[in-house]
C-alpha cells in the first residue's frame, strides 16, 4: 500500500484532526459528486456527506487494509448511507402521502428528485454508450442490478459482463493516459535543455 | 480454466468493489482475496479505475460544509485522545515533491549528457559512412570503366610471355588495349617478384622508340590502368631501378607481346 495513505490511517486512527481535513480536502469533491448524483438533491446530498465523514472519523479502526483501499471504503460509506436514506425516505412517502399502485412501487426512490441527472465526466465518458450507461445506473444512480435488467431490458448475465467489460476498458483508458503522461514529462525532460 | 480465471472473469470482483454484491457474496470474495494473494493486485487495479472515476466526476461541495464537518467530528470524539505534535506531524508531500523535481533533473541531465554523447557518435558515424560512399563511388567507376573496356570488342588483348632466353612459353601479363577508347588496362598474371630495389615499368614500341607506359605496381591477378600510348607496335616490360626509368633498359626486357 502507499505509504501516505499508511500515514494518514495512522494519523486518523490517532483522532488528529489535520488529518481529517487533509482527507477532506482530497476526497469530498468525489464523495460529493457520488451523493448528489444519488440522491439528485443538493440538502440531503450534504448532509449524507457530513455523515459520511462522521463515520469515517468513527469507524476508522474498522477500516481493513487487506480488503481495500482507505478511498473505496469511504466510497462505500457514502453510498450505502445514501442508498439507506433513500429507500427510507421513499418507503415513509410512499406510506404517508399516497396509495401505492404496484407500478408505482417498482419505481422506487429513483424518482425522488430535485436535481437534474448529472452526466458522467471523464473517462467514463469516453466509453461505448452500453457500457458507461450500465455504470452510471448500477453505481452513480443506485439502481440494483434487478432494476438495470428491466430498464436496459437486457438478461442480468449481460448486466454483469457489461459492468466487467466497462471496468475493464476504462482500466487501458487509465494506463493509457498514464503513459501519456509518463512521455509528457520525458519530453519535458528533454525539453528543458 | 482454473479457479483463479473463473473468479477474475465472473465480474464478481468488480461488483465487490463497487459495493454492489450482497453480504453473503462479498464474504465469498474476500474469502478469495485471502485464499488467492493475486486477486489483491487485480482488486486494487479495479479500485483504482473506480477513484479515478469518482475524482473526474467530483463536484465541490460548498465551502461552509468542511467547518461544518470537522466541528461535527469534534463533538464526535471524547477529548481524551491526544493529538499527535505539529512539530514531528509532517506530510511527505514536500518531500515526494522535492524527490521528483531532484529526480526530474538526475533525469534530464542524463538525458542531455547521453544525447551529447549520441550526437557525436552519429556526426563521427556520419563522417565515415560519407567517405564510405565516397570511395565506393570511386572503387564502382573505375570498376564500369575497367568493365566497359574489357567488353569492348575493339578492344586487343595483347599477351606478354616471358621474354628471358628458355623461358618464353610463360604467361606472365596481358595487356587490354583500345586505341578507340584511348585507354590501356594491365593484367598481371603471373609476373615474377622484382629483386629487391627493382621494379617493372611498361613501354610501347612505336616505330622502334620505347614510349613509357608506366611503372607497375600490382600483385598478380589484379588490374591496372597504365599511361595510353597510340600506334603501339608491340608492349614491353623491362626491370627498372625502383620508380621507373626515363628510358627502357632493353637489356632488362622481362615480358613482351605483339599488339
Amino acid at each position: 500500500m502507499r505509504t501516505d495513505q499508511q500515514d494518514i490511517i495512522a494519523r486518523l486512527q490517532a483522532k488528529d484532526k489535520q488529518a481529517m481535513s487533509e482527507l477532506y480536502d482530497n476526497y469530498s469533491g468525489a464523495l460529493y459528486g457520488l451523493l448528489l448524483r444519488l440522491t439528485k438533491e443538493e440538502g440531503m446530498a450534504q448532509d449524507l456527506l457530513q455523515e459520511t465523514f462522521i463515520k469515517i472519523w468513527k469507524y476508522i479502526d474498522r477500516y481493513d487494509a487487506a480488503k481495500g483501499s482507505l478511498f473505496t471504503w469511504m466510497a462505500r460509506i457514502a453510498r450505502n448511507t445514501a442508498l439507506n436514506t433513500l429507500q427510507s425516505k421513499s418507503n415513509r412517502q410512499q406510506q404517508s402521502l399516497r396509495p401505492i399502485t404496484n407500478e408505482e412501487t417498482d419505481k422506487t426512490f429513483l424518482e425522488y428528485t430535485n436535481v437534474n441527472k448529472i452526466g458522467l465526466k471523464g473517462l467514463v465518458a469516453q466509453l461505448d454508450e452500453k457500457y458507461s450507461t450500465v455504470i452510471d445506473l448500477a453505481y452513480f444512480q443506485g439502481y440494483t442490478q434487478k432494476e438495470i435488467e428491466d430498464h436496459l431490458n437486457i438478461p442480468l448475465g449481460t448486466v454483469k459482463s457489461r459492468l466487467r467489460i466497462a471496468l475493464r476498458q476504462l482500466r487501458k483508458l487509465f494506463d493509457y493516459e498514464q503513459k501519456l503522461i509518463s512521455i509528457l514529462i520525458c519530453l519535458v525532460a528533454c525539453g528543458l535543455w | 480454466m482454473n479457479e483463479l480465471d473463473n473468479i477474475r472473469n465472473s465480474g464478481m470482483l468488480e461488483q465487490y468493489v463497487l459495493g454492489l454484491l450482497s453480504k453473503k457474496d462479498a464474504d465469498k470474495v474476500e474469502a478469495y482475496i485471502q485464499q488467492y494473494p493475486e486477486l489483491q493486485q487485480h482488486v486494487r487495479e479495479i479500485e483504482e479505475v473506480m477513484e479515478m472515476v469518482l475524482q473526474e466526476n467530483s463536484i465541490q461541495p460548498p465551502s461552509h460544509l468542511k467547518d461544518q464537518v470537522l466541528s461535527s467530528v469534534d463533538q464526535s470524539t471524547p477529548p481524551t485522545k491526544v493529538v499527535r505534535n505539529n512539530a514531528f506531524n509532517f506530510s511527505p508531500m514536500p518531500i515526494l515533491a522535492a524527490a521528483a523535481a531532484i529526480g526530474l533533473v538526475i533525469l534530464s541531465f542524463s538525458f542531455f549528457t547521453r544525447n551529447s554523447d549520441l550526437s557525436a557518435q552519429y556526426a563521427s558515424l556520419e563522417n565515415r559512412y560519407e567517405d564510405l560512399q565516397a570511395a565506393c563511388q570511386k572503387e564502382q567507376a573505375i570498376a564500369q570503366s575497367e568493365r566497359a573496356l574489357l567488353m569492348d570488342v575493339t578492344t586487343e588483348n595483347v599477351i606478354l610471355n616471358a621474354a628471358q632466353p628458355g623461358n618464353t612459353s610463360a604467361l606472365f601479363a596481358i595487356v587490354h588495349y583500345n586505341e578507340e577508347r584511348g585507354e590501356v588496362l594491365l593484367q598481371n598474371i603471373n609476373l615474377p617478384e622484382p629483386p629487391d630495389k627493382k621494379q617493372y615499368q611498361m613501354w610501347a614500341d612505336v616505330e622502334g622508340e620505347m614510349v613509357n607506359m608506366g611503372v607497375v605496381d600490382l600483385t598478380p591477378n589484379a588490374i591496372q590502368k597504365m599511361t595510353f600510348v597510340a600506334h603501339a607496335e608491340s608492349i614491353n616490360i623491362t626491370l627498372e631501378p625502383l620508380g621507373g626509368s626515363e628510358e627502357a633498359t632493353v637489356a632488362t626486357l622481362q615480358a613482351s607481346g605483339k599488339v
